[in-house]
């Protein structure tokens, strides 16, 4: 079976699940970790993606973080700023929107899309280099949710530029739902998707019935994210260091740099374990830093946030009012126990899932998403959602002297039922008669000539646009 | 289960009200299920089930007498897809079907199998080898390449242009690049298209074709095999060999493709028809372009004309207006003659309206005086008045004269008065300003303040001296003025200026004072920061160093950390009540003070020290 990818690229890192044989799985890269971060660096005439651009960022002059922002068509001013001030070139906006490179000899131009296509391609290396597949390595991607039909094919267009062969662009919170499989689910419920980045957020409430996926609420934010987090950390660490030695690495952008680079690592490592250890070698003036950080001063760092940081969720949960069984978590800052716990406190009552690594969760499901597809090779999707109809009302079958539950109210198009029918032997002729509620009057009426048939026979009905088909078998 | 009765057991019930809409995520199993019946509706689907199930059970012929006649020796020329049965599957066939093709080939044709038949099997050349042989071939990936690259069935040739002309374009092109679309390394080749495929299709075709990427290898036609070299030099001549002669094959193959998609080209009516429209486009663009350049040219001419024409006119209209001018003010000169001499000639007739000689003698004078003031209309007024009244208005006039001339001459004496007055005014303010002591103080203070370099130097120094200097008049320095006092300055012998003479006595007091203050107190200027805290450090070493720099409420001044520093010499470590004295040497702060900042300042020497340290 051919395997089937998937890939989130975020605003500061990107993870490539893969499907292969029904089991899902992330695949590492070269360096051995499985989520690679969406930093493009030019050293010189050359390129570098992902780990080498980000752990050279405090030599580096010209480095692209939070690329994706720009990807989105209907970027504002607020987002080049933010961009801009991220990374560390000039952006140009003329008619285009360009990034510029000041290399010895001549000036470079970039536009976001080119870059996107390099971390894509290095993406793409991965994929293939992890499997011995001749044919193309097919995909699903995921987008924002917020974003327009032309930002996602813009998102297309640079996969493929990078080798993929895109099969469909699906929104991030349903990805999510994909990865846990929760839309297996027989009964209908409602989900929390709450995914927190390193720089936006977004939270969604998902209702799932019938298999299907609907995007009841969404809130986008992007101002909150784990890079800020991190910023905090690095603060508390120059404090101390300014306190033991009374030099300010806040005045040098490098050690600042460096700090964060720190900082980040720190942050990943209390996510697991309970203390973290700081070593930074020559921060300001060759003077080294060493430090243990434990959990719970991280936590107390970031406590006075983290009110904030679930706000959206309480802002969500408090418009919706519907009870919520699930919650999803994505995002690699919700990677961070104290913030697990502080939306499970939200919702006492749902059930969280965490089985997957939260920044890896779209991937997945974008993998299994691929997977699916695979299976229906003539089907051409290019919208993220469509309408879809729902039966208005209930429908109950009568006959003899049961009733049976046919469809329920809000049961989507072609959605078979089949029940066996216990009969006596000599029947000839079988009524079925339809109803809305068991007690009104019937709205339709059949009947079926039974005498062929094996007793006890197959009813099957078939929900179909304005009508439905019933079959003795 | 026959067609009457499946009509039998199916109904349709229409269901009597409306089904509600609702946006859905296009992700999902139940989604892609939904959606997929929706484009295709369902019996499609299940129909592609049961096609892909068919294709499955391919039968794969069994021809006996094509086996029985092939050599196991000849296995390189024999086609491996007829031996296994897939004759007209070939390169389609896949990985699976081949296997199972060779499978069903062994349990026929096995030796064992046939002779428990009874049938006679010579073990030497039996034709099972061929069978095996081609599965060999088949079976792994990469001979499998080599055999479909030199395929026997495969048509090598290029259409040629008569071809072209019998069957149209489309139809013989399309037949060739989908044949030839086998060998590309990338997938999803785009084909020819029709006559109405959009520019961008027939362009992107094109792109493709020239760039062609054929995986086409010629290893299977090597002439010898590497395996039969003796030793390893021969074995690496038949590489060079096979290799010179793959290389050569390769090229004839790629020259193939490229003649075809030129042929196909230079023959495309798609392509002729896009040239076309470039052309045309062009063209018209051209055609544009002159004609907006002449259009141009013309109104630039035009324009042109209709300046010069409006010069031209204008400057007529100026000459005969300068002519007319010119006209009029001889005319009036001839008039103003006319008028004087009739003037002189009326008071001759009249004898100068005189009564006396020596009134005609003045009168005389004064007609004459009358005619170089009066205008051509007083004269001409005075001329009847004179012929109406005579004498009395002629002395009238002749006073009015008078005056008139009278009040200019004193007109012009008031001038020159004036003007005098101005020029001595200004004689006064020229000359320069005085250089008191004070001023020159200031000057040299300027020059200081603004060293050479500065730029415009010099009024930059005047300003700073006409701002701060006192000044009693209008008076204020120029630039060269001060440039000249400074030079002045600069030059002269100093020893003889009063500035000099000050200084040297202020010089004496000063030194005077000093040495007073020196005997009283046991003041030392050089005590550095350093020092005063390699003395504090002896004395007390409990400080540590997680101590928080106190709040300051007020920073402490240059003066305060010195008289501090002072203090703490002054007092050591053993003497009672040590802080308190210190403090009492610094007015404005405590005791608590004093001992904060004592500790601030250990602290940072030692971490400043400390690091020095770490970073040796």
């Amino acid at each position: 079976m051919a395997v089937a990818y998937g890939i989130h690229l975020g605003n500061s890192s990107g993870s490539l699940g893969a499907l292969a044989n029904g089991t899902s799985s992330v695949l590492a890269n070269d360096a051995g970790d499985r989520v690679t971060p969406a930093i493009v660096a030019l050293h010189g005439s050359e390129w570098e993606v992902g780990l080498p651009a980000k752990s050279g960022q405090a030599a580096s002059k010209s480095i692209i973080k939070n690329n994706k922002r720009l990807m989105n068509c209907d970027w504002n001013d607020e987002d080049l700023n933010f961009v801009e001030k991220s990374s560390s070139c000039r952006i140009q906006n003329e008619e285009k929107l360009v990034y510029e490179f000041e290399t010895s000899e001549t000036k470079i131009y970039s536009s976001p899309d080119s870059i996107a296509t390099k971390i894509y391609a290095k993406l793409f290396t991965i994929a293939s280099h992890s499997v011995k597949d001749e044919g193309d390595l097919k995909l699903v991607l995921a987008a924002p949710l917020h974003w327009s039909h032309s930002s996602r094919e813009r998102l297309v267009k640079c996969a493929e530029l990078a080798g993929f062969e895109v099969l469909q662009v699906i929104s991030e919170p349903a990805a999510a739902c994909l990865a846990y499989n929760i839309e297996e689910s027989i009964t209908d419920i409602n989900v929390l998707v709450y995914r927190l980045g390193g720089s936006t957020c977004d939270a969604s409430i998902i209702k799932i019935s019938n298999g299907l996926i609907s995007i009841e609420k969404n809130i986008y934010r992007s101002d909150l994210g784990g890079q800020w987090l991190t910023k905090d950390l690095a603060d508390f660490i120059a404090q101390e260091f300014k306190q033991r030695w009374k030099l300010d690495p806040q005045e040098s952008r490098r050690a600042m740099a460096k700090l964060l680079h720190h900082a980040d690592n720190c942050k990943h490592v209390l996510s697991t374990l309970n203390s973290a250890h700081v070593f930074i070698e020559s921060l300001v003036d060759g003077v080294d830093w060493s430090q243990n950080v434990s959990r719970a001063r991280f936590e107390n760092i970031i406590s006075s946030k983290i009110s904030s940081y679930i706000e959206p969720v309480q802002k969500l949960i408090e418009a919706y009012g519907a009870s919520i069984s699930k919650i999803v978590l994505c995002g690699g800052s919700m990677k961070i126990p104290k913030l697990q716990s502080a939306i499970a406190n939200l919702l006492p009552n749902a059930e969280i899932l965490s089985g997957i690594n939260p920044d890896e969760v779209i991937a997945v499901g974008c993998a299994k998403q691929a997977g699916m597809i695979l299976d229906f090779s003539n089907l051409s999707l290019t919208d993220v959602n469509t309408e879809v109809e729902f039966l208005g009302q209930d429908i109950y079958l009568k006959y003899l002297d049961q009733t049976v539950k046919l469809f329920k109210e809000g049961t989507s198009l072609y959605t078979q039922f089949t029940c066996d029918i216990e009969a006596p032997k000599n029947l000839k002729n079988i009524c079925f008669s339809l109803h809305t509620l068991p007690e009104e009057d019937e709205f339709a009426k059949e009947e079926f000539n039974i005498e062929h048939l094996n007793k006890p026979f197959k009813l099957k009905a078939v929900l179909r646009d304005s009508n439905f088909m019933l079959q003795v078998e | 289960m026959t067609e009457g009765e499946t009509f039998n057991n199916c109904r349709t019930v229409a269901i009597p009200w409306p089904f509600s809409k609702r946006k859905v995520e296009c992700a999902g199993a139940a989604f892609l299920r939904y959606y997929n019946i929706k484009c295709h509706g369902e019996d499609t689907f299940l129909e592609a089930s049961t096609s892909k199930d068919k294709t499955e059970e391919v039968v794969f012929e069994d021809n006996v007498e094509y086996l029985r006649s092939l050599d196991p020796k000849e296995w390189k020329k024999q086609d491996h897809y007829a031996v296994l049965g897939m004759k007209d599957l070939r390169f389609k066939a896949s990985d699976d079907d081949i296997k199972r093709a060779y499978r069903q080939k062994v349990l026929k044709h096995h030796p064992d199998k046939r002779k428990a038949q009874g049938e006679e099997v010579r073990s030497d050349d039996d034709y099972f080898t061929c069978i095996t042989k081609a599965y060999e071939i088949l079976g792994t990936p990469k001979n499998r390449r080599s055999f479909d690259s030199v395929d026997p069935t495969f048509d090598d040739t290029v259409p040629t242009a008569s071809d072209v002309k019998r069957d149209g374009f489309i139809k013989t092109f399309s037949m060739y690049f989908e044949i030839n679309a086998r060998w590309s390394e990338k997938k999803n080749v785009p084909l020819l298209g029709d006559e109405n495929s959009s520019r961008e299709f027939v362009e992107r075709f094109y792109a493709f074709w020239y760039e062609f990427d054929s995986w086409r290898e010629f290893s299977y036609m090597d002439e010898e095999e590497k395996e039969k070299g003796s030793d390893r030099e021969e074995r690496r001549w038949i590489e060079k060999q096979n290799k010179v002669a793959r290389a050569k094959l390769k090229k004839e193959e790629m020259a193939r493709i490229r003649s075809l998609v030129d042929l196909a080209y230079a023959n495309d009516p798609r392509i002729q028809k896009f040239k076309q429209e470039d052309k045309d486009k062009k063209l018209a663009a051209k055609r544009a372009r002159q004609d907006a350049v002449q259009a141009k040219k013309a109104e630039e001419e035009r324009l042109f004309k209709e300046a010069q024409l409006a010069k031209q006119k204008a400057e007529e209209a100026e000459r005969a207006k300068i002519e007319a001018a010119r006209a009029e003010r001889e005319m009036q000169k001839k008039n103003l003659r006319k008028e004087k001499k009739s003037l002189r000639d009326l008071c001759k007739t009249n004898n100068y309206y005189a009564q006396n000689d020596d009134e005609t003698v003045s009168h005389m004078a004064a007609v004459e005086k009358i005619c170089e003031l009066m205008k051509l209309m007083e004269l001409q007024d005075f001329i009847k008045e004179l012929e109406a009244n005579g004498r009395s208005s002629f002395l009238k006039t002749m006073k009015d004269t008078e005056d008139k001339l009278e009040a200019e001459r004193h007109a012009l004496f008031e001038n020159k008065k004036v003007e005098e007055h101005r020029t001595k005014k200004s004689a006064a303010l020229k000359a320069p300003v005085e250089w008191s002591v004070e001023m020159t103080q200031l000057l040299i203070k300027a020059v200081n303040l603004f060293p050479a370099g500065t730029n415009q130097r010099w009024e930059v120094v005047a300003n700073f001296l006409n701002q701060h200097g006192t000044f009693t008049d209008e008076r204020r320095f120029n630039a060269k003025e001060v440039l000249n006092k400074a030079k002045d300055l600069q030059s002269s012998d100093f020893s003889k200026s009063s500035l000099k003479k000050a200084a040297n006595e202020e010089a004496f007091d000063q030194f005077e004072k000093d040495k007073k203050k020196v005997t009283s107190t046991i003041d030392d200027n050089s005590i550095s920061k350093n020092d005063t805290s390699k003395v504090v450090n002896g004395i007390s070493p409990k400080v540590n160093g997680d101590v928080k720099p106190p709040k300051e409420e007020k920073s402490w001044t240059k003066t305060e950390q010195e008289l501090l520093e002072q203090a703490i010499k002054t007092f050591p470590a053993s003497t009672g009540d040590r802080w308190d004295k210190i403090a009492d040497c610094i007015p404005n702060r405590s005791k608590k003070d004093c001992m904060k900042r004592y500790k601030e300042l250990v602290e940072l020497v030692k971490a400043k020290k400390q690091a020095a340290n770490l970073a040796k």
